[in-house]
């Protein structure tokens, strides 16, 4: 019988919640401890997902639970420190995004990561969205043709939220370009996941504040990242609504275009040697849209919407740590996305 | 006395803070914003201090000197916004406590935390009801209620602090009305009046605020839990057609009863398990267990509030 793979999970707040419900769709796992500062966090973690043991301080959780893999899921800022210990008791670690603050400090963990033999995974969910993969689809079957454009465009308003709380004082709050920063790697590594990854040649950004809300830093983002053959648009906007996370991608023979957090798909082509083609299309997008209401409908009713990727990030992780395979996202994709978003940070003036 | 009191700038906070000046008791109110909290000219007995809950090193200081903290502060929106208030709050209020050995305690809960599912329709709900075993069937709010309860009494019990537990009932008043009893809209003005002979465990925002000043006036010993609630038999319908009656409320309702609903959301939950096999996100009265805590047909007890407090509902609708 094949032993549990023995997990631990430092931070017990709202992402973690995600976490510990998409760990419960992957097979021979054994939650074996989980740490916040709080320790009704943790003893709630405990008792509501199984796990052995709950901790207030990770060190003490690396010391005893023997975890084989932990995830860390705190704020930014710590997370430098905590993947350390982590990657230093010999566990491998699966990170939130952003792995750290900065491109350098991303750099240093994977460089300790190597030399420790463990594998560092930045979680990068959307990368397995069944919408964002149905996209990948598109291209890889050359549906669209040549891919000329990616638009990856975050609509969210912050302000009156827990962004507008004097007494927030959460690392996000203090990032260089403000809240928005922690944006920022959803937009840019799914981006760059519908590319393939590769290196950019330039990256432009601008940054606004047309709210006047000064805890925001900034509330609008546009920038744009040129590569050999093609041009990804990102954009975060704090001011219209409703939330949408829209994906579309242009091609030399067709556009396909999704939005993450209300899930449809549209797919168009350019006409073809048949008559036909405009409306096999239309039949073609209305059958997609009929498709996607009821899937959008069952998983709201069955599911955890805008977390779909997560359970299915983690069932690839695991398998793969399991079958000694190489991992979806490597140290390639997470410092790709790294190098985009601190050039796109770069052009914040605060 | 000085009372320390979380939760003052809500819609129970607020007439608590008010009966509680009336009554002569000087207080220290914990705000978020000073700006943003309105207060009745009528207490020049409050102190405002700025902090968040989970923040005590900007407030634990201001409860020293204190004799009671009244705990109303309450978590909305989603399960972690709550948990924020509710739980990670409460576990540092707590904590600031443990340092004040003499300041005493009045938690407000709530009647979400008791078992609903398995009583009888028609049991009298009473402070020994069984509390809700299966929490995650039920709302975020009875999710990290019931576990901010369980830190209470657990520190009340541990360290032999005095502390009141009480349990209101659906607090009504002013601007909060639920919806006269109506469950949802049909069609154009016509309503489904769900479970329309059920208790609707209520208390005005009045009776619920004496009862919170009783309790702080009170000579506390040990851990002691009330229900504050009316006296049975105000219900669904009765307080819908008092609504028309007194000409605040036009609409027409269909009565649904319990029990039809009762079988739809069995059937529905039936249909997930065993053909989807997955748990389902549905609007509250189309889970059973949630269905129950709301409308089913239950009879609640006030008979330890009356009898600890002197405490009487005056204003029953």
């Amino acid at each position: 019988m094949t032993q549990s793979i023995r997990v631990g999970v430092i931070g017990c707040g709202a992402i973690a919640q995600e976490h510990f419900h998409a760990l419960a769709t992957v097979p021979q796992i054994r939650l074996v401890g989980v740490c916040d500062l709080s320790p009704a966090s943790a003893r709630y973690a405990a008792e509501r997902f199984g796990s052995d043991k709950h901790f207030a301080d990770h060190r003490q959780m690396l010391d005893e639970s023997r975890c084989d893999v932990v995830h860390v899921l705190t704020h930014p800022n710590s997370h430098a420190s905590i993947v350390a210990d982590v990657l230093s008791s010999g566990a491998h670690v699966v990170c939130e995004k952003p792995l750290t603050p900065t491109l350098a400090q991303t750099k240093d963990l994977l460089s300790l990561a190597t030399t420790s033999g463990r594998i560092l995974i930045e979680c990068q969910h959307l990368r397995f969205d069944p919408y964002v993969t149905k996209l990948h689809g598109f291209v890889a079957e050359g549906t669209l043709g040549e891919l000329v454009t990616v638009e990856a465009v975050y609509s969210l308003p912050l302000s009156g939220g827990k962004f507008d709380d004097p007494h927030n004082n959460e690392a996000v709050m203090g990032f260089a370009a403000g809240p928005i920063q922690d944006f920022l790697p959803h937009l840019v590594y799914t981006a760059l996941g519908c590319l393939g990854d590769p290196p950019a040649i330039a990256v432009k950004s601008e940054w606004r504040n047309i709210s006047g809300n000064e805890r925001l830093v900034f509330d609008e983002m546009s920038a744009s990242v040129t590569f050999p053959t093609a041009t990804a648009f990102v954009r975060f906007s704090a001011n219209s609504a409703p939330p949408a996370l829209r994906i579309r991608l242009t091609g030399s023979n067709g556009y396909a275009e999704t939005d993450l957090f209300n899930p449809f798909v549209r797919l168009e082509t350019a006409a073809g040697r048949s008559k036909l083609s405009p409306i096999l299309n239309q039949v073609r997008n209305g059958s997609h849209f009929a498709k996607s209401a009821a899937t959008n409908l069952a998983s709201k009713v069955t599911g955890r919407p805008g977390y779909a990727g997560l359970a299915l990030m983690l069932q690839s992780v695991y398998s793969n740590l399991n079958a000694g395979l190489p991992q979806v996202i490597g140290d390639r994709q997470i410092l790709s996305c790294a190098t985009v978003v601190d050039e796109i940070v770069n052009g914040a003036q605060r | 006395m000085k009372v320390f009191v979380t939760g003052g700038t809500g819609f129970l906070g607020r007439e608590v803070v008010k009966q509680l000046a009336e009554a002569g008791h000087s207080m220290t109110v914990l705000v978020r914003s000073a700006s943003t909290a309105e207060f009745e000219p009528v207490e020049p007995e409050v102190r405002l201090v700025e902090g968040d809950l989970r923040k005590p090193q900007g407030w634990s200081n201001s409860v020293q000197d204190h004799d009671v903290v009244v705990h109303m502060a309450m978590g909305l929106g989603s399960f972690s916004d709550q948990f924020a208030t509710n739980v990670i709050g409460t576990e540092r209020l707590l904590s600031v406590l443990e340092g004040y050995p003499k300041t005493r305690l009045v938690h407000i809960s709530t009647f979400s935390v008791y078992d609903y599912a398995h009583l009888r329709t028609g049991a009298l709900v009473t402070e020994d009801s069984a509390l809700e075993a299966r929490p995650t069937e039920r709302d975020a709010y009875t999710q990290t209620k019931l576990f901010q309860e369980t830190l209470v009494r657990e520190f009340a019990e541990s360290i032999g602090r005095p502390t009141m537990i009480l349990r209101p009932g659906a607090i009504f008043g002013p601007t909060r009305e639920w919806n006269y009893g109506k469950a949802f809209k049909v069609f154009g003005n016509w309503y489904a009046l769900v479970s329309p002979n059920a208790d609707m465990k209520l208390v005005s925002v009045k009776d619920c605020a004496r009862a919170i000043v009783m309790s702080v006036e009170a000579a506390m010993a040990g851990c002691t839990t009330l229900n504050i609630v009316n006296d049975s038999g105000h219900t669904y319908g009765s307080l819908h057609s008092w609504a028309r009656q007194h000409g605040v409320d036009s609409t027409r309702c269909v009565p649904v009863p319990y029990r039809v609903m009762e079988l739809l959301t069995k059937l529905i939950e039936l249909f997930g398990t065993k053909i989807l096999r997955k748990n389902l996100n549905l609007p509250g009265f189309l889970k059973s267990a949630r269905l129950a805590a709301e409308y089913k047909p239950l009879r609640y007890s006030n008979d330890r509030a009356r009898a600890t407090l002197r405490w009487t509902p005056t204003d029953q609708r």
